[in-house]
């Protein structure tokens, strides 16, 4: 009984477990294998996406953080988001050195414009922002560009050219810092190129017609890289300088993303506020008045000159006049993906010419009256530049006496000089007033053309510049420097500078002097010789050459580079290469600081992401 | 009283009552295992999919994102798209730094092709024209051929796709929807996967 009780109970309950065990083992563990492969890829998918939105969200936090306070570099330090799950971190990288991609750069100064992507890739004013977040184990690098989308191109050189620079004839640079502040700064003039090329900058003409106040720069290494004929610039000479850094313009780029602006038709002559776009080539018969920005897709012509303030994008060749007068509020940066020849009209060849053939003598003195009030218009300039910079200012003094030779003095037809009233012999025998007035008049009886009406306009302009403010143009002197501090224009500047309270309350001293050192600031402009000098303000970019002719003054800078995609400008003295920067026939330039550092020149609308680099 | 033998054999009857519950147990075992390792199978046919489309995933929203929607063409079919990339070879954004725009280098074109089950990507560069500058659709570059005509010599990204289409469901976001399947070497129902991935244009 024992035994069978034992022989029947015995040998299936073991083999059944033994079968049942591994079975169950095996699919307990391909529950597991499924249900772990299934959670990592989840989980894999979830951090990452999570991730994805911490960094987004660090991005955020830092744009907050600049548009509060653009020179923010401080950064972030596994940064908690608010409901803890999950980190960021930014660090910037100032220095410019050991950049690595990690590192975030600032550049809205314009100071800071490279990276780890490479030299010159963060563009001024925007920033660079690498953005590390971190969700659990799960980690992710996200690059942004932030920005305004309002490009600017900051210039610290008058002249800044990639090839070779030529200075012809008459020849002024010199820098300020703004045109209503006093303070003359050390002009920059720099040929880029490098190599051991000799005249990469040049300059002939009659002794005593260049004036460089400042210095002149060329990375050829060769001695002879800056032929000057033996003239020194009083900020001296510098060969094998190192290579400036040309900002890269993108106007092509800048051009086609705006194709979608308002058309801009070949009608119109004032650019409207906002962007407008002309897809084929534009002529302008008469001055181009920016209030906005303007992107041709084609050549640019206009015959006068671009005022107002804006920027024109240019994708093929641009040609100008130049403008009859000066306005401190015009601010205008061309960008010319193509050569630029800025014409200016010959005025003072012409007004030569004209004292040459007019030999009228109505005051019967034996020298033609043409001739005589040309002359005595030179001396009077020259005479109240000299005055003014020696500070010789007050009623009654010899530049406020002097004034009159230009401009009437008491009321708008006052044709007489007060040199000759008040007897001024020592300074010689000025005795006609009025000139600028007097050959305005002559010039409009003669037929009309572009360089007649220039003059005239510009002989109107710099009358009012001298003209007095109580009789003849009928407002306070302090009326004349509102007016200049709110729209830019000269009228009456002069004589507001130098006769304060006449036709209104006292100047304080200080207005008084910063009146004066704005009056000096728009004299030297006036450039004492030459009253046939067209004006061009604000900036000029080429990707091709530039020539100047005419007595042109370029208020601004001049950046000339080349980037391969331009072939030689063809001119009648023989071809002119891309990245040349040809001056001639008297041109100046007068570097404006407030142009490109001025507190104008801050981006326009609010900081966003410009650009979503993609993530690492 | 007869005896009984402890070596006595086991009835009919009790050979037969075990052999059912034996072949009951090893059927509900065979079952079992039978249907883990299907769900095993499965899993892992899933899981497989699963991973190859979200690489896929992660590649085309990275394009879309870093792309611009005014580059975007789609056939009439929704099987395949095109966008500008501008990625260098080296996966390296680049872009005009005057300008803030992005400086093209191709466009990437992803389609599908039912006869062989493959998503494929080929790009057509659009370096040292116009296109790297200004950015727009496929049928507006070079001889202006439509999309279609691109739609050869790709290369596979994603084996296995049954449907496809490409959707633009509302401005700047794009939709991708796809179905794969697999077919179970131990089944004759193949396993199948339907996903749908959202992306949006950011630059």
């Amino acid at each position: 009984m024992i035994s069978y009780q034992r022989g029947y109970g015995s040998g299936f309950s073991l083999p059944a477990l033994l079968l049942f065990v591994p079975l169950l083992l095996v699919m307990v563990l391909a529950l597991f294998v499924s249900l772990t492969q299934g959670s990592q890829w989840t989980g894999r998918y979830q951090g990452h996406v999570a991730a994805e939105y911490v960094a987004e969200a660090g991005a955020a936090d830092a744009l907050q953080q600049l548009k509060a306070q653009p020179n923010w570099v401080r950064g972030f330090q596994n940064k908690a988001m608010i409901d803890g799950r999950g980190t960021y971190t930014i660090t910037f990288n100032q220095s410019g050195s050991n950049l690595k991609i990690t590192d975030s750069i600032n550049n809205f100064d314009g100071e800071h414009p490279d990276s780890a992507l490479g030299p010159e890739t963060v563009p001024d004013g925007t920033a660079l922002l690498s953005v590390a977040a971190k969700v659990g184990a799960y980690e992710k690098r996200a690059f942004f560009l932030i920005g305004t989308g309002d490009p600017i191109i900051r210039v610290k050189h008058a002249l800044l050219a990639s090839g070779r620079i030529q200075l012809r004839g008459r020849t002024n640079i010199r820098a300020v810092e703004s045109l209503a502040e006093e303070g003359n700064l050390s002009a920059l003039v720099q040929s880029n190129q490098e190599g051991h090329g000799t005249d990469m900058v040049s300059w002939n003409g009659l002794p005593n017609q260049l004036d460089i106040r400042g210095e002149v720069r060329s990375s050829s290494r060769s001695a002879t890289a800056v032929n000057l004929s033996g003239y020194v610039p009083t900020g001296g000479i510098i060969t094998s300088a190192a290579q400036v850094p040309v900002p890269p313009a993108g106007i092509v780029a800048n051009v086609y993303a705006k194709r979608g602006a308002q058309p801009f038709t070949q009608d119109l002559t004032t650019v409207p506020s906002g962007e407008s776009y002309r897809g084929s080539d534009l002529e302008v018969h008469g001055d181009l008045v920016l209030e906005g920005d303007l992107y041709v897709e084609g050549n640019l012509k206009v015959n006068g000159s671009i005022t107002g303030n804006g920027s024109v994008y240019v994708t093929g060749d641009s040609e100008l006049y130049g403008d009859a007068s000066i306005n401190a509020k015009n601010r205008v940066a061309l960008h010319s993906q193509g050569h630029v020849k800025l014409n200016g009209f010959d005025g003072d060849r012409y007004l030569d010419a004209r004292a040459a053939a007019d030999t009228s003598d109505a005051d019967g003195d034996g020298q033609p009256d043409f001739s005589r009030w040309l002359s005595e218009a030179r001396w009077a300039t020259e005479f109240i530049e000299s005055e003014a910079s020696a500070g010789r200012w007050g009623v009654d003094s010899d530049l406020d006496l002097a004034l009159s030779v230009l401009a009437p003095g008491l009321t708008p037809d006052d044709r007489a000089s007060q040199f000759q009233t008040e007897g001024h012999a020592t300074l010689g025998h000025h005795d006609v007033g009025a000139t600028l007035v007097r050959m305005k008049e002559r010039l409009g009886t003669l037929d009309p053309g572009p360089t007649r009406d220039f003059m005239i306009k510009k002989l109107e302009n710099l009358s009012e510049l001298y003209s007095a403010n109580g009789g003849v143009l009928g407002q306070a002197d302090a009326k004349a420097f509102e007016d200049f501090q709110n729209h830019g224009t000269i009228r009456g500047v002069v004589e507001g500078a130098n006769d304060p309270g006449i036709g209104g309350a006292a100047a304080t001293t200080e207005e008084l002097e910063r009146r004066r050192a704005i009056a000096l600031n728009i004299v030297s402009q006036v450039n004492t010789d030459k009253l046939g000098s067209s004006y061009f303000q604000g900036l000029i970019y080429t990707n091709g050459a530039f020539i100047a002719d005419n007595q042109v003054t370029v208020l601004g800078a001049v950046v000339v580079n080349d980037d391969g995609s331009q072939r030689a400008l063809s001119t009648s003295s023989g071809p002119v290469a891309p990245g040349d920067l040809l001056l001639r026939n008297g041109s100046n330039i007068a570097y404006v600081k407030d142009f490109f550092f001025g507190p104008q020149t801050r981006p326009r609308g609010p900081r966003r992401i410009l650009l979503h680099l993609g993530d690492g | 009283m007869p005896r009984i033998s402890a070596n006595r054999a086991f009835t009919i009857a009790e050979v037969m009552i075990a052999a059912t519950v034996m072949l009951m147990l090893f059927g509900a075992l065979f079952f079992i295992c039978h249907q883990a390792t299907r769900a095993m199978l499965k899993g892992a046919s899933q899981s497989g999919m699963l991973a190859d489309v979200q690489v896929l995933g992660q590649r085309w929203r990275n394009a879309v994102q870093k792309s611009r929607e005014d580059s975007l063409s789609m056939t009439a079919n929704s099987q395949a798209m095109a966008i500008l990339s501008a990625e260098d070879d080296n996966g390296r954004f680049q872009y005009e730094v005057g300008a803030t725009q992005p400086r093209w280098q191709e466009y990437l074109i992803f389609y599908h092709v039912p006869t062989e089950r493959l998503l494929k990507t080929r790009s057509v560069s659009v370096l040292g024209t116009s296109r790297e500058l200004a950015s727009g659709p496929i049928e507006t570059y070079a001889s202006g051929d439509p999309l279609e005509d691109y739609l050869f010599d790709g290369k596979g990204v994603l084996r296995r796709v049954d449907q496809l289409a490409f959707s633009q469901p509302e401005p700047s976001t794009l939709k991708l929807s796809l179905s794969l399947s697999e077919k179970g070497s131990h089944s004759q129902r193949p396993e199948s996967l339907s996903l749908t991935i959202l992306a949006t244009f950011r630059n």
